[in-house]
């Protein structure tokens, strides 16, 4: 599960939020040297990250940063357009608009066992998070040495126009035109079931405790194999309720519990198969 | 206003991915290259499971001759450009790496002859770009000019090409070596499958091609392990199918 961070659940988030702006100051600013980004104390924001900034994040288990990502619409500013506009050829003005949306900051722990599937599992959240808000169109400007982390056969970015070098290499602007095959084939090749992005409301925390429990329910939800799995029933109505909503969306439903799993001492809901 | 070159160039690196086959997409990335006044390219990918074996080359375009000397002479073993690409140097140039070793006093005599073999064969400077592909290969593409150097200004639409070429290029690679057209057959596999599928026996190949008849079986053999398929029919048609016929 990718947690879809807005201004509407931030409060929930607020640790990770600082270690995400702390560890974007360390990767950018002080392993990068990209000295010209704003910095505060040991954090660093922009103007991009105002109460319109969504964050995709990837936590563990003990509710610790694993990657990170930042999307914002373009229809008022968008950092490619406005700030480098020599990067973008100029049959594809104006690129900005509604429906257009620029990610920036992607950021993924390099422990992780695939860190190439982890950034295109960020990637593909903000996707769905993006063509679920009817937007068509992802921007972003990168180093052209991580061309090739970002795009791969499912997710194809292409350039905008010409490059330019910059201090610390050769910066391009990039977009990619979203669609819901796009997308499906992005999960596909990850071998995640639909959907990916969850948004956390408060009622979540205060039926289950804690981001990590939050999370464990809705993985155990996404399991395709919920049989092998220990369930627990007790699972407020209201969460599942929610989660069969956003199923829906995706044309899929809880599996049914395998027959043969039915073991001794199981407790298996009856009726509905698990529906709330 | 952008010069010509550049515009194709551009428009390169805007379309790169729709180009559908490997050949197309070296075809385009030479035409550009040659407007760039680049006349030769190698693109290579170091397998990081194999550090220490030998490149594997993707692509390349007139720098295959020079690169057989190279070997010959055992030239690639005091080349300073394969010591920076291994170093993890993301792009450079040949002069770069020149006037680095004129100021720390370390070229030695046999790089300096390597230099200058390389001007008398007209290769007088060369982009080399590093870019680590996402399983961990490297990928290496070398890019040399007639002219005596690369110009400043083109240097980061070079850089670009050659990551979106090698990225591509690898890809391709990637695709053909899962692919089972891979399992390409040899002329004999091939004429041995045909004679089966019009139902000649094995002494009757073997007859018709003047082999014997434990060698036909070798290759029908090998062409059912190649095709993955469980008979010589299967394989005929396996074959068939995937155009490893023609």
């Amino acid at each position: 599960m990718i947690h879809v961070v807005t201004a509407q659940n931030r409060h929930l988030y607020k640790s990770q939020l600082w270690q995400m702006f702390q560890l974007r100051k360390r990767h950018y600013v002080d392993e990068r040297g990209w000295a010209e980004l704003w910095q505060f104390g040991s954090a660093e924001l922009d103007d991009s990250d105002d109460e319109r900034a969504v964050y995709m994040m990837e936590l563990g288990p003990a509710e610790e940063l694993l990657g990170f990502v930042r999307i914002r619409p373009t229809d008022d500013h968008s950092i490619l357009v406005d700030k480098f506009p020599y990067l973008i050829d100029p049959s594809l003005l104006p690129l900005k608009g509604p429906g257009t949306w620029e990610g920036a900051r992607i950021w993924v722990e390099s422990g992780v066992p695939n860190p190439h599937a982890a950034m295109h599992r960020l990637l593909t959240a903000c996707a769905e998070h993006i063509l679920a808000r009817d937007g068509e169109r992802l921007l972003a400007f990168i180093d052209v040495h991580n061309i090739p982390h970002l795009s791969d056969g499912a997710l194809e970015f292409t350039m905008t126009g010409a490059p330019a070098p910059y201090r610390y290499g050769v910066m391009a602007g990039v977009k990619h035109e979203l669609s819901e095959e796009a997308v499906c084939r992005m999960r596909d090749s990850l071998g995640e079931p639909p959907p990916l992005t969850y948004e956390v409301e408060d009622e979540d925390v205060d039926l289950h405790g804690c981001l990590a429990r939050v999370q464990r329910e809705v993985d155990l939800a996404r399991t395709a194999d919920l049989g092998t799995a220990k369930v627990d029933f007790a699972t407020p109505a209201k969460t599942k309720a929610r989660i069969n909503a956003l199923f829906a969306q995706h044309d899929a439903c809880f599996p049914e519990p395998r027959a043969r799993l039915r073991a001794p001492g199981l407790r298996l809901l009856e009726g509905d198969g698990g529906r709330a | 206003m952008q010069e010509p070159s550049h515009r194709d160039a551009v428009d390169f690196l805007m379309r790169a991915p729709e180009y559908e086959d490997a050949s197309a997409l070296e075809h385009a990335f030479a035409r550009v290259l040659a407007g760039l006044g680049v006349n030769a390219y190698s693109c290579s990918k170091q397998d990081s499971r194999r550090p220490g074996g030998p490149p594997v080359v993707m692509a390349q375009r007139g720098l295959d001759q020079w690169d057989q000397y190279m070997a010959d002479q055992g030239y690639f073993a005091v080349n300073p450009c394969v010591r920076w690409t291994a170093m993890g140097r993301g792009a450079f140039t040949w002069r770069e790496v020149q006037a680095e070793l004129r100021r720390s006093g370390e070229a030695s005599e046999r790089e300096q002859e390597l230099w200058a073999e390389a001007a008398e064969n007209g290769l007088h400077d060369g982009l080399v770009v590093r870019t680590v592909a996402p399983a961990g290969q490297v990928l290496s593409t070398r890019m040399v000019t007639r002219a005596p150097r690369i110009r400043t200004g083109d240097r980061a639409l070079l850089e670009s090409l050659a990551i979106i070429f090698a990225t591509l290029r690898h890809r391709f690679h990637e695709q053909a070596a899962d692919s089972p057209l891979n399992a390409t057959l040899t002329r004999r596999e091939a004429e041995c499958l045909r004679w089966a599928a019009q139902g000649l026996h094995d002494y009757e190949i073997a007859e018709r091609l003047g082999i014997s008849g434990n060698t036909v079986r070798n290759h029908m053999q090998n062409a059912m392990r190649k095709l993955s398929a469980p008979s010589r029919l299967a394989a005929y048609y396996r074959a068939l199918s995937l155009g490893a016929l023609d």
